[in-house]
């Protein structure tokens, strides 16, 4: 895997170089552009196996009041699907003990089912709600999935220096007619296709968010994953911090933790 | 019953307290809970009964403690308690166990197999308006009439999760009464119940080993049960007590019943379709004749997310019950429409507001409702519910509630 993402990326630069970078571009080439940025920065990215780490997020509101949320999140990767991802709230506590249950899936909706816990009640959730706010954030249902490369089209538009580094920027569209956006530019870094700044817009085509992205550490020597994430809403002026600590890669789970069953389990 | 399944939760919690060694790292117990306040207001005098069920202001509170211990990697206990005081009612100041069971599970050739022991609660079903085929745990009425509180059912439940579905057997060894507001509480019956001369058709009284199954699968958008009960009744018939003294009062009788059930959710663009269906043999309906009946509730649920460019989510729920006993059914669900719209605010408080209808097309009965719920700080929350009963028709089985309308503020402090 990480010989194709190097091969990739070099494949990449090379196209860079022999490209000149400015007018001469078609729409071909920067789609297929984009594409390749697309799947290299899935590849350098997946192979993790699984991993559980915890998120606290800091909501915050236009006139700067402050609300917490702390949850877990277990990940795991299962081949030739989508990843299987475990949602288990702890704060506030009126909906501790919480879980979501997500199954991705490449080029459909994705299944969705929470748990209850004072009934011991699972209950499938309407998928169609991707535009939801994930509890009450800046950040919504659709932002929290993992970005599939199949659930988008692409477009390179350009090379920006981003920090120390340089980035490329280029467009996606969604594929799905139930997103909440029309497009997203994305900024990734040319060394290791990590993603730095996401800017959101709406199906009016303004631009209703932008997501930034700090603290990359590297696990197992391999994966780069950001402890930062702070998504910004224009439009209302809420903005929401995602803090991701205490990562533990390649723990004891497998594909029977994220079932229905092991969900009534999670308390 | 219950004061002894009291006395067994405080004991199990003390010894695990005081004999923390056995799992050695306090992160493997988490102690939590929670207590709520919760007074209901009765703005009309009851239809029937004694002077307290007059119009006013009824205090009540609970305490909720869980325990949760993780014995091995795969093993691990979980303990619910739960204890009422109301100022009314002294048939609803109670304790019970809600859950007390140890849960072990491990790969096997077939898959998964979960082992689950002791007092559990078990959820079967799709429906929003009432859950129809849900039976394993009875109903803890006397805490609220709408049926969605249970108690804790003794029982032996393995779990086998395979890739072509999830097969579940129950061994139930012990029937649990179901409770009832008692003669000085609202919302009661215009009857006093005896449940101390309770009757049962089995030989074995309240020790019937009661047996149960499911099979449930998800095929694609399709999330389907099928399942299975062979045992005691969770509904009771009353029977009145002639060689008593009066007041006249009635007892309960809980028959051998077998019902199989099917229940399936079904998503398919922004819609969620529900259906919950049974045939009971077995029961005796309202006239106190044996008869096997055919019952169903299903509808769709249709959300609206980010409405008028905002947060706020809408949610229209629509269900349509049937009983084909109708007039001789026990329950209110015998031919009944369900109209509900939640809308949630997604805000910091996590405000939701729920309005629901039940209209009977059999008679003119309607019953209203109207839910409430904010978090006023990380641990305390507010919910308020408004009940209205007073549209109910005469022959309706919820009749005697007829002046029973209430509106309950209720305040919980996590811990």
């Amino acid at each position: 895997m990480k010989q194709l993402a190097s091969f990739l990326a070099i494949v990449s630069l090379l196209a860079m170089v022999i490209v000149p970078s400015v007018h001469g571009q078609n729409e071909e080439e920067t789609v297929a552009k984009g594409l390749e940025i697309a799947q290299a920065a899935q590849d350098v990215k997946s192979g993790f196996g699984n991993y559980i780490a915890k998120q606290v997020m800091v909501l915050k509101d236009r006139k700067g009041r402050e609300s917490k949320r702390e949850l877990q999140v277990q990940i795991l990767e299962v081949e030739e699907q989508g990843d299987r991802i475990l949602f288990l709230f702890e704060e506030p506590r009126d909906v501790r003990g919480t879980a979501l249950l997500i199954h991705s899936n490449e080029d459909q909706p994705d299944d969705q089912w929470f748990f209850l816990p004072a009934t011991n009640r699972v209950t499938r959730l309407n998928s169609s709600g991707q535009s939801k706010s994930f509890m009450g954030s800046e950040f919504s249902y659709e932002d929290m999935n993992p970005p599939e490369v199949s659930k988008f089209t692409y477009k390179y538009l350009r090379d920006e220096p981003c920090e120390d580094l340089n980035c490329t920027v280029s467009e996606r569209v969604p594929v799905s007619k139930g997103s909440n956006y029309s497009r997203q530019l994305v900024w990734h870094d040319d060394e290791a296709y990590r993603v730095w700044k996401i800017e959101y817009y709406d199906r009016r085509g303004d631009h209703l968010k932008t997501l930034t992205v700090s603290d990359y550490e590297q696990y197992l020597d391999e994966y780069w994953f950001a402890q930062t994430m702070v998504m910004t809403n224009h439009v209302n002026g809420k903005s929401t911090t995602l803090n991701w600590s205490d990562f533990e890669f390649r723990v004891d789970l497998d594909e029977d933790d994220f079932t229905q069953t092991s969900l009534r389990r999670t308390r | 019953m219950s004061r002894k399944l009291l006395l067994l939760t405080i004991g199990i919690y003390l010894s695990l307290t005081s004999n923390m060694d056995f799992a050695n790292a306090s992160d493997d117990i988490e102690f939590s809970g929670t207590i709520a306040l919760e007074p209901r207001w009765f703005w009309d005098d009851s239809l029937f009964g004694s002077d307290s069920r007059d119009k006013g202001i009824s205090n009540s509170v609970y305490v909720m403690p869980e325990m949760d211990a993780k014995l091995t990697e795969n093993t691990s206990f979980r303990l619910v308690g739960f204890y009422r005081y109301d100022e009314t009612d002294r048939d609803r100041t109670r304790g019970d166990v809600r859950e007390a069971y140890l849960v072990h599970y491990r790969p096997t050739r077939l898959g998964e197999l979960e082992v689950r022991a002791g007092l559990g609660r078990v959820f079967w079903g799709a429906t929003e308006s009432h859950h129809l085929i849900d039976i394993v745990n009875q109903t803890d009425l006397v805490e609220n009439p709408n049926e969605e509180f249970k108690l804790g059912q003794p029982m032996i439940h393995l779990t086998l999760s395979t890739e072509s579905g999830i097969f579940e057997l129950f061994g139930l060894p012990f029937h649990r009464q179901r409770t009832f507001p008692g003669p000085e509480g609202r919302l009661g019956f215009p009857f006093l119940i005896d449940t101390d001369s309770v009757g049962y058709e089995s030989v074995y009284d309240e020790r019937n080993f009661d047996v149960a199954f499911r099979y449930s699968h998800t095929f694609g958008y399709l999330d389907a049960g099928i399942s299975g009960f062979f045992g005691t009744n969770r509904e009771p018939f009353f029977v009145p007590n002639f060689e008593s003294d009066l007041p006249l009062t009635f007892s309960p009788f809980y028959t051998e019943i077998s019902q199989t059930s099917i229940d399936l959710r079904l998503q398919h663009s922004g819609w969620l379709l529900k259906f919950e269906g049974l045939r009971r043999t077995g029961a005796l309906n309202r006239l106190g004749n044996n008869e096997d009946f055919t019952a169903f509730v299903g509808g769709f649920e249709y959300s609206f997310f980010s409405l008028f460019g905002t947060v706020v989510d809408m949610t229209l729920v629509a269900e349509w019950s049937f009983d084909d006993r109708r007039e001789r059914a026990t329950t209110r669900f015998d031919n009944d429409l369900f109209v509900a719209s939640r809308v949630s605010f997604n805000d910091f408080q996590g405000t939701t507001i729920t309005a629901s209808v039940l209209l009977g097309n059999d008679n003119d009965s309607t019953i209203g409702s109207l839910e409430f719920s904010r978090r006023v700080s990380e641990r305390v929350s507010v919910a308020m519910e408004l009940v209205l009963l007073n549209e109910i028709a005469t022959d309706d089985v919820l009749f005697p509630l007829k002046n029973d309308s209430y509106l309950e503020v209720g305040l919980t402090y996590g811990f």
